[in-house]
């Protein structure tokens, strides 16, 4: 039977809000079917402010408590014209209010942030909004891994590693990295990049990349790097 | 001798003869309660908004410069009888302890407002559930000694503060906003902070209106230092549920409804009429603005002014006010009272 079958108006009622499991016994009771049919509540309840508790002490965030919710950091957002769901004033709101359900369904969606920093020149509230939303970010890293997108997770590691073996970023090669991390060398050549990859070797740029050292004392550095988590 | 009654002994009031008698002219000042202050002594403010005054300090100057002064005659427990005009003023009865007919020349009607009972707002279960207060018991509670909620005595773990109870609503009768409620729930958020560090602060609000100075002073002073929440939605009912009252509501920025506890609930209850208005303005023959509040009807040129020659209005009696302005208007209306006697004399 299709699911919500027994209710009257079925068509009033959204799908994603009918609760039925095709076998269930209650206390002895077999109510399997529509006899368990349930609707979810839209209600809000129940609030967790571990995320709040959290991000408000990160150094970089502490600026979440300034937000009055004027929307002026998504109105300028670069993100948030062409990526539904990027919402740097909704994520703050979320956060504050205990809405973190929510805020892990777009776990992935907060990490599109490409650093422009519009949204914290235009705060009225001076929110340090770019590194508030990365910390929201960070915080759902520990929690949600498994609801980022795995691109995610490989750059990270091929960023992180980078780093701490060389000491400055040398993003052809990162490039190169991560695409075959993520088993998408193919691209590496595409018309594009191909293109790209001349140019690159005709004005210097790849002899440049492959003369270049390790920053001064980067032992010392490293050691600090690599014993974070 | 020149004789001006002033009527009401709050902020206004008391302003309003401190002015009139160091001018030279002999004041009665009229309250109908036992004691002089107004709302300020009533509730016994500790700290007041804008500045964070002491608010016995403020009162007891109030009070004293009053009180001290041999031109102002302190009528306390007192109310207003029968009034006549004469042709140059008014006769005006007293009752009270001392029941008499005073001839004055000139009065300044100064008799602020109430509180809106919540009581008449259903949905907010104040009056049924003990964990409801409103914003003056607050003040009262902190007056006293720590916040605690009423039904067990324990020190609340979260505490939500609605705006606008009786207040912007035309269900319970009251279409205009009180002008104070934000900023003084945003003055006792930061107080409740300093003395719960670890509780949940959440505002319930419509609109902010911190209007002014009292932006960033309050409004973001409570975000910012006391980390009070704010959360956009009116609140539609309370319910109870093991003991803790429950807000239900809509939060307007994520279009969803919402269930929210708390150990305790403050409610921002607004301002209305005093109780004597409507009688004074029939006994004084001054009109009532739509909202019952008396009629300011040159408020371009003095806000004092009403519609009966030698009938003047200062403070929240002629509409919603801070202790600030209506202390303002107190000195705005003695000054009103010497331009009308001066003209007097001299026409």
């Amino acid at each position: 039977m299709p699911k919500g079958a027994g209710i009257i108006e079925r068509s009033l009622v959204q799908d994603d809000h009918i609760l039925e499991h095709e076998n269930l016994v209650m206390d002895g009771i077999d109510v399997s079917g529509r006899w368990n049919t349930m609707l979810k509540s839209r209600v809000h309840a129940d609030r967790d402010l571990d995320a709040w508790d959290t991000v408000r002490q990160n150094l970089v965030a502490t600026s979440i408590d300034n937000c009055i919710q004027c929307g002026m950091c998504t109105a300028g957002c670069t993100v948030a014209h062409e990526v539904e769901g990027f919402n740097p004033r909704q994520f703050i709101y979320w956060v504050r209010t205990g809405r973190t359900e929510e805020l892990k369904n777009q776990a992935d969606v907060v990490w599109r942030c490409v650093g422009c920093y519009i949204c914290t020149h235009h705060c009225p509230k001076e929110v340090n909004t770019a590194e508030v939303i990365e910390t929201i970010g960070q915080w759902l890293r520990t929690v949600v891994p498994e609801r980022m997108d795995r691109a995610f997770h490989v750059n990270h590691q091929v960023y992180r590693n980078h780093l701490i073996s060389r000491g400055r970023l040398n993003l052809p090669l990162l490039q190169t990295t991560f695409l075959r991390a993520l088993g998408r060398q193919n691209e590496l050549f595409a018309p594009e990049m191909k293109k790209t990859a001349l140019k690159m070797v005709g004005d210097g740029r790849v002899l440049k990349t492959l003369r270049m050292g390790r920053p001064h004392r980067w032992r010392k550095n490293r050691q600090v790097l690599g014993s974070e988590a | 001798m020149t004789n001006v009654m002033v009527v009401g002994g709050g902020p206004a009031g008391l302003r309003a003869a401190e002015s009139l008698a160091r001018f030279g002219l002999e004041v009665t000042l009229v309250e109908q309660e036992s004691y002089l202050g107004g709302a300020v002594a009533r509730h016994r403010y500790q700290v007041l908004m804008p500045h964070f005054d002491s608010g016995p300090a403020v009162l007891d100057r109030m009070v004293s410069a009053v009180a001290e002064n041999p031109r102002i005659h302190i009528r306390t427990g007192s109310r207003i009888g029968q009034v006549e005009e004469t042709d140059d003023g008014f006769q005006v009865e007293i009752l009270g302890r001392e029941t008499g007919v005073e001839s004055v020349r000139a009065v300044v009607l100064a008799t602020g407002f109430t509180h809106f009972d919540p009581r008449r707002d259903t949905k907010y279960g104040y009056g049924l559930f003990p964990d409801v207060i409103t914003g003056a018991e607050l003040e009262e509670m902190m007056a006293s000694g720590p916040v605690t909620r009423p039904s067990t005595g324990e020190v609340p773990k979260s505490v939500a503060f609605i705006y606008c109870v009786g207040s912007r609503d035309r269900q319970v009768g009251n279409t205009y906003c009180s002008r104070v409620c934000c900023a003084v729930s945003a003055k006792q958020g930061i107080e409740v902070r300093e003395q719960l560090p670890g509780a949940r602060l959440v505002m319930f609000y419509m609109d902010v209106r911190t209007y002014g100075l009292w932006e960033d002073e309050l409004y973001w002073r409570a975000q910012e230092d006391a980390g009070v929440v704010y959360v956009k939605g009116r609140v539609a009912e309370i319910t109870q549920r093991d003991g803790r009252p429950v807000l239900k509501g809509e939060d307007t920025l994520v279009r969803g409804p919402f269930e929210w506890e708390f150990d305790l609930v403050v409610l921002a209850a607004g301002m209305e009429p005093g109780e004597a208005t409507a009688e004074l303005a029939a006994q004084f023959g001054i009109e009532r603005e739509p909202h019952g509040f008396f009629q300011q009807t040159r408020p371009m040129e003095n806000a004092s002014v009403t519609s009966h020659p030698g009938v003047f209005v200062a403070g929240a009696a002629s509409g919603p006010k801070t202790i600030e302005d209506s202390v303002m208007e107190g000195e705005v209306a003695a000054m009103a009272v010497l331009r009308y006697l001066d003209s007097k004399v001299t026409v």
